[in-house]
């Protein structure tokens, strides 16, 4: 595998709120140069404070933070040059016209005119310009958000859920304009979500955070690999609670639904033992299987460990 | 970096655009006016003696009596916070962070919108003075408000000294509405603030109170007084000076932009 240089890292960072408790710990992102890197984790693991962070928006006395090899608070103007963002719901003047949200940010990041039109055209929005965002549907505004974050052609695209209440096809139009920056203009993206099935689709790296940690990170086949090598023991019994009692002694229980126990197993010759314990628990084990096993099992898996 | 600067600041204009901001200010300005043109032809009988000396300048003085103490301040409460709500309703903070530009780029070219629109909002209501006291001329001639004698020298004298008291409310204002998201604190601050001022009013330490400044400007008589207009001249320029410096540098540590 080629080295690529790291667009994005973070080192140990951890950030908390004033006066609230730690909503970061000890991330280590690594954002190679021209991937896809998607950050993943459910609501309130702290990506977008993450994303916050990279981008300046919330103060930090010493965050460790470099974008493109250079320090973020010390070279901050140069590297929000070469980045864009979009972070949680749109960030647009309503009273203004979509044109007129492009002029205004135009001229802080002094691109020529025809760059304007130019995102117009790329997000499918040139009909729309000169109607008045706050007539936009919620799909359209947020395309018009990618257009501002296109405005000066950057290297580096830093979105957070930018798909969040859409409608299928307009997740997929999303999907796919992603998807074409990275592959025909070359562009870094961090887009972060809280789906599996949307970062599985899109993504050539992940990271994984859950309460302000980072559980994993690597390359998409990575995480898959990984999968592999993990199965999920499922277990009827006639009773649960008991038999959670007994398995979590050793093994890890994942939170049940329907009759069964869920186990991770690291190889599946202990279902003797499993069994053994369980009968001589006084538990009738009516079936037990591997479970199918999937990434969002893992996803799952990872983020209850 | 000069140039950038002109850039953005025009950027603040438009966004302006279609705001309410324009008629706030056309409205704000014309208001005093309209009610004094009424009153001066509703009631020729007590006014008219008044008027007979120095027609222009007491008209003048008329008008500008209320919006010294009341309409000035208010309308740089409102307007301050109109602006800097336009940021906070749209969520646009966060896309203005993390665009390419100094903290002080950012602070001073919305301060210059302001800054642009308070003296739009004097000029605008000196000329509403002058339609007004020409249209009360035409409707009744004994007023003697006519074009030729046009106090200009004394209504540019107090229009730019209340303006200059004004200019410490307007930052502190300014202040205010960036730091606190929702639009009603720093309307209740600076409602408070400046009630407090008239009650202060006559206090002897008022002197170091901003609040009224603008007020003192039009009614403190400098013919008779000309120390304490020094004295008000320097008052007005360090509360400026200092609210500058403690706002720029309170917004700039604020932990949370965006
Ligand atoms: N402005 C804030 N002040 C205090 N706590 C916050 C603030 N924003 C987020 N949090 C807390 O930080 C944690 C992470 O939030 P967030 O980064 O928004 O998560 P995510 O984007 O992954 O859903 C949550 O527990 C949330 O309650
Ligand atoms: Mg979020």
């Amino acid at each position: 595998m080629e080295i690529k240089q790291a667009v994005i890292e973070t080192d140990h960072l951890s950030y908390c709120f004033r006066g609230g408790e730690k909503v970061l710990d000890d991330i280590n992102l690594s954002v190679p140069a021209g991937s896809i890197y998607g950050f993943l984790g459910p609501n309130g693991a702290g990506k977008t404070t993450t994303l916050r962070l990279l981008l300046g928006l919330l103060r930090c006395e010493n965050p460790g933070i470099r974008l493109f090899g250079h320090q973020l608070h010390t070279s901050r103007i140069e590297i929000m040059r070469r980045t864009g963002s979009l972070i949680e719901q749109p960030s647009l003047y309503l009273h203004l016209t979509g044109q007129e949200n492009l002029e205004v940010f135009r001229r802080a990041y002094d691109c020529p005119k025809s760059r304007a039109e130019k995102v117009l055209s790329i997000t499918g929005l040139s009909n729309a310009a000169h109607k008045k965002v706050k007539a936009y549907s919620l799909g359209m505004k947020q395309r018009l958000s990618i257009a501002v974050a296109l405005l000066h052609d950057p290297e580096l695209l830093i979105m957070d859920e930018p798909t969040n209440g859409l409608d299928p096809n307009g997740i997929i139009e999303i999907r796919e304009l992603i998807r074409d920056l990275s592959q025909n203009q070359g562009k870094t993206v961090l887009v972060s979500s809280h789906l599996l099935t949307e970062v599985e689709k899109l993504a050539t790296h992940v990271g994984i955070i859950h309460q302000g940690r980072l559980l994993f990170q690597g390359t998409l086949a990575g995480l898959q690999n990984l999968q592999r090598q993990q199965s999920l023991l499922e277990i009827e019994v006639d009773k649960l609670t008991r038999a959670e009692q007994i398995l979590s002694t050793h093994f890890q229980v994942l939170p049940k639904h329907g009759f069964a126990v869920q186990v991770v197993c690291p190889d599946a010759d202990q279902a003797a033992l499993i069994n053994y314990m369980l009968v001589s628990g006084g538990v009738r084990v009516s079936r037990l299987g591997v479970a199918g096993n999937d990434l969002e099992k893992l996803f799952l898996q990872i983020i209850s460990a | 970096m000069k140039t950038r600067f002109l850039a953005n600041t025009w950027a603040e204009f438009i966004k302006t655009k279609r705001s309410f901001a324009l008629w706030l200010t056309v409205l704000a300005a014309a208001f005093i006016p309209a009610i004094n043109a009424f009153i001066l032809l509703e009631r020729p009988e007590i006014l008219l003696t008044k008027f007979e000396q120095t027609p222009w300048l007491t008209f003048c003085r008329f008008n500008w009596k209320n919006v010294a103490a009341v309409i000035l301040p208010m309308y740089i409460i409102l307007i301050t916070n109109l602006v800097v709500q336009i940021e906070f309703r749209n969520n646009t903070w966060k896309q203005i962070y993390a665009s390419p530009r100094s903290f002080a780029d950012i602070f001073f070219s919305k301060l210059l919108v302001i800054q642009f629109l308070v003296p739009c909002y004097i000029i605008c209501f000196d000329c509403f003075v002058i339609l007004s006291g020409l249209l009360v001329h035409s409707i009744n001639a004994s007023y003697k408000l006519v074009i030729e004698s046009i106090d200009w020298k004394n209504l540019l004298l107090i229009s730019s000294r209340i303006y200059l008291g004004s200019l410490a409310i307007s930052v502190i204002q300014y202040w205010l509405s960036l730091r606190f998201r929702n639009f009603v604190i720093p309307l209740g601050f600076g409602l408070g603030l400046w009630i407090t001022g008239i009650i202060l009013m006559d206090w002897d330490k008022s002197i170091y109170y901003p609040y009224v400044y603008s007020a003192f400007m039009f009614f403190i008589n400098f013919d008779k007084e000309p120390a304490k207009l020094i004295v008000l001249l320097v008052s007005s320029i360090t509360a400026l000076v200092l609210a500058l410096i403690a706002s720029f540098f309170d917004i700039s540590r604020l932990a949370e932009k965006g």
